[in-house]
């Protein structure tokens, strides 16, 4: 069974995972990691430049490759969210933003409503606009309604690496857009990309999970095959849960022992 | 020959002293920065790359120059 592609700002992916390119202990790790992974898009801040240097994490990378996905980490306001934007754009990072507006420094949380401020400005603008919203299916429609090109609930706070903390929010937003939906922040461990995946999204993003492990380029590998997996399985169809048991071979022809 | 007239501008968040009126291609030559993924904001204003040469820096700009770096999220 073949699988359609994701497809983001009219562009299309094969890949479900999206990754980054921070707290890597490498460069060549990095790199290492990047090519493990299979992703196609990867994240990246805008910061200034450090002088004299001005060097740039894309000097080392092969932007001929990937999509590049600039955020806008580190911004507390829909004000600097958008100047953040139009200044990837002028850099050359093409009108696909992944947008964070933080509302708070100790849990990353986003302010939903400075979120959807900017949303709306930005899309406006042509951009296509990638939101790091909660997992909360009434924004998740608002920001659809905005102009997001997908929604990116995030399944446990970033960083955290607890997983999708709450599968039937994701679940019920789902079912509340038609947009991609691709989980953003909370995974720890290839099985919480699997559960993501399981439930029906349509990606998922991570960078800590992966930069972060023992072996990232193992890990990114194993992000992949469970990005993999866990599609798949949404395709396939599950069976349904029940509480007792149902034998799986045949009752009939069973010899008789009894004497 | 005329004397050089110097500014400061806030380049960074860091003070610097340059050459009065001097545009923003010059500052960054000047600063050696790379123009690739480059984007320069004067005064909270992105400064499209055709207007590098002709914007005339002042006495008491304040000048962003970012390029793309690592992260993830929030980071």
């Amino acid at each position: 069974m073949s699988d359609t592609n994701l497809v983001l700002g009219g562009k299309e992916f094969s890949s479900r995972l999206i990754v980054g390119t921070g707290k890597y202990s490498s460069m060549q790790v990095m790199k290492d990691a990047h090519e493990a992974s299979g992703a196609q898009i990867i994240t990246v801040a805008l910061r200034r430049v450090s002088l004299p240097s001005g060097e740039s994490i894309l000097d080392h990378l092969d932007t001929t490759r990937y999509t590049l996905l600039p955020n806008t980490a580190g911004c507390y306001t829909a004000d600097e969210a958008v100047r953040t934007c139009y200044l990837a754009r002028e850099a050359g990072l093409g009108e696909m933003v992944k947008l964070e507006v933080i509302g708070d420094a100790r849990t990353l949380f986003p302010d939903v409503l400075g979120l959807l401020e900017a949303t709306k400005t930005l899309a406006r603008e042509g951009f296509t606009v990638m939101p790091y919203t909660n997992d909360d299916p009434v924004i998740a429609k608002k920001l659809e309604d905005a102009g997001a090109a997908c929604v990116m609930p995030l399944g446990a706070p970033i960083g955290s690496g607890l997983g999708i903390r709450n599968p039937y929010n994701i679940k019920i937003i789902l079912e509340s857009v038609t947009v991609p939906v691709i989980v953003d922040a909370g995974v720890g461990t290839a099985s919480d990309a699997t559960i993501a995946m399981e439930l029906g999204c349509d990606g998922v993003l991570m960078n800590t999970a992966i930069a972060g492990a023992r072996d990232a380029v193992d890990m990114a590998r194993a992000m992949r095959l469970a990005v993999e997996a866990g599609r798949l399985a949404f395709r396939s169809g599950r069976i349904s849960k029940k509480l007792y048991a149902t034998a799986s071979s045949p009752l009939e022809g069973v010899p008789d022992w009894t004497s | 020959m005329a004397a050089v007239l110097f500014m400061k501008i806030v380049v960074n968040g860091k003070e610097h002293e340059v050459a009065e009126g001097l545009s923003v291609d010059a500052l960054l030559t000047h600063l050696g920065v790379k123009r690739e993924f480059t984007a320069v904001a004067v005064n909270r204003e992105v400064t499209p790359k055709s207007m590098y040469a002709a914007t005339r820096l002042a006495e008491g700009d304040k000048v962003e120059i970012v390029r793309p770096m690592g992260g993830g999220s929030a980071s």
